[in-house]
């Protein structure tokens, strides 16, 4: 049984956990706006392998896990050209795909490799106002404990289902069953925030700075696929 | 001069209904360093009556007084109350609020303005006591229950309550859990804590508490030193309890007080009499 949510736990686990979220950010934001920019082939191509080198080479993601991010989001994709072969013909349908897929690629990245929290402290520092950011702060906690409600209970209805598949009834019960237990689990999450006096969310201000180094080869690597695609542009027109 | 008795309760009463008193007419006092347990079956009043006393519910009659000060239920008598008495409920996930363990045992000291450099060293002893400085950065939603129970404790145990109230605090805890759960608690009475527990676990209370009180349908029903009340067999299984196997065993063996109070003094108490260990 898996009581935590598999993309926070990658996100908590992989190699680069610890590198500052303003260079994740600045790398893989860096590489979206030139996905957006740049002509898509052959460079939304290239965006994309250099999104799945870092994801798996760099923050060490399993393979398996990134590919279970990944596949939904362009099978997403996929069917939203269909539209756009029908209205505007083949070659446009291709570029947005690629484009579609390459941001994806780096989506997938900024989202498995920084925690939900260190984003919320990251806005906290860029002065987000304080009552969003402890607000979404206890939604990401209530979310967690939701979610390993969700979990023991399909657990709980798997052991009785013995591996069957669950009828409508069952699954409308457990439904019904989980709404009444996450009210009662906000109820609960709110008497324990009212013990410990809850007045406001301060945190300690992440340990994580910026590596130059790492913000340095970023820029480094967006200028020289910049001025790559400069460079071909004879070849690969914009 | 502070007084000596961080805690007192007068007369509380609580009721959920009108004429269904979960706790009535309760006299507690908790004396620094003092360690009591409540026992009593599911529904004898047990959480709430801690409830009342860490106020978090109000009192429908009697008083509270924090170092001999009746406890007020203003927004600055609450910050008191809550910085005097900590409770650590059943449930640790219900009061685990912030996302990673550090930040969560952080949540004290920095909600009451303690710089972030001194937080941060405070953080840093309340993990090493509880002996979970490897679980600072981790998630506390991927923690077992135990690890939750210390994450939580150690949240408690960073602001130095003079009082620390534990709901069913072994609870899902395994035997190494409960003997380092022991020691802890041991500790902090030794460094003048007043702990007090409610429990279902007749045997940890024997072992650990100074004074015990029997709880039934919200009223006291016995209290006293532990070898004494817990020897009471009737009074107890008009509780629904059972007394504690030690105890048990050595009254059936027979031999002179004091009475063993953990197994490893049993084992010093039956020798001489080479009855059980030859």
């Amino acid at each position: 049984m898996h009581v935590h949510a598999p993309l926070d736990h990658i996100a908590f686990s992989n190699a680069w956990r610890t590198q500052s979220p303003l260079d994740k950010l600045i790398f893989g934001g860096g590489l979206l706006l030139l996905a957006s920019v740049l002509p898509a082939l052959p460079w939304s191509a290239v965006i994309f392998a250099v999104a799945a080198a870092a994801s798996l080479g760099g923050a060490r993601i399993p393979v398996r896990a990134w590919v279970r991010f990944l596949a939904p989001q362009i099978g997403f994709l996929s069917a939203a050209v269909l539209p756009v072969i029908l209205g505007a013909g083949w070659k446009s349908a291709a570029v947005v795909w690629m484009r579609g897929v390459a941001a994806a690629a780096c989506m997938t990245f900024l989202a498995l490799t920084t925690p939900a929290p260190d984003l919320l402290l990251a806005a906290q520092r860029a002065r987000v106002p304080a009552v969003m950011v402890e607000l979404a702060f206890l939604v990401y906690r209530l979310i967690a404990s939701i979610w390993e409600l969700f979990e023991r209970l399909r657990f709980g209805l798997d052991l009785r289902l013995r591996g069957g598949k669950p009828s409508l009834r069952a699954a409308t019960l457990s439904a019904g069953n989980l709404l009444t237990r996450s009210i009662q689990t906000a109820r609960r999450v709110e008497r324990g925030a009212s013990l410990r006096g809850l007045d406001g969310f301060p945190m300690f201000t992440p340990r994580a700075e910026t590596s130059r180094m790492f913000l340095v080869s970023a820029m480094v690597l967006h200028g020289s696929l910049l001025a790559a695609a400069l460079f071909f542009r004879s070849r690969f027109p914009w | 001069m502070v007084n000596p008795v961080p805690l007192e309760a007068r007369g509380v009463s609580y009721a959920y209904a009108p004429g269904h008193w979960a706790v009535r007419n309760v006299d507690l006092d908790l004396p620094a360093g003092a360690r009591i347990a409540l026992l009593g079956a599911n529904g004898a009043g047990k959480s709430t009556l801690l409830l009342l006393l860490s106020g978090a519910e109000h009192l429908c009659h009697g008083e509270i007084f924090l170092h001999g000060t009746r406890a007020e239920r203003s927004r600055a008598g609450l910050r008191r109350w809550r910085r005097e008495v900590g409770l650590l409920l059943q449930d640790p996930e219900d009061q685990l609020l912030a996302p990673t363990v550090e930040q969560d045992v952080a949540f004290g000291p920095l909600q009451d303005g303690v710089e972030e450099t001194q937080a941060r060293k405070l953080v840093g002893q309340a993990l090493s006591d509880m002996a979970i400085p490897h679980l600072a950065t981790r998630p506390v939603h991927e923690l077992s229950l135990g690890e939750k129970k210390r994450v939580a404790l150690a949240g408690l145990l960073v602001q130095a309550p003079a009082v620390l109230l534990l709901d069913e605090p072994t609870a899902g805890l395994d035997p190494g859990g409960v003997r380092a759960l022991r020691e802890i608690l041991h500790t902090l009475s030794q460094a003048g804590t007043a702990v007090i527990l409610a429990t279902h676990d007749v045997d940890f209370a024997y072992e650990w508490a100074t004074e015990v009180c029997v709880l039934f349908q919200g009223g006291i029903l016995a209290r006293g030193v532990p070898a004494g009340v817990l020897a009471d067999r009737e009074m107890l299984t008009h509780a629904s309890l059972e007394p504690p196997l030690l105890l048990e065993a050595a009254l059936a063996i027979g031999g002179p007080p004091p009475l063993p109070r953990s197994r490893a003094e049993f084992r010093e108490w039956a020798r001489p009499t080479r009855r059980v260990f030859p």
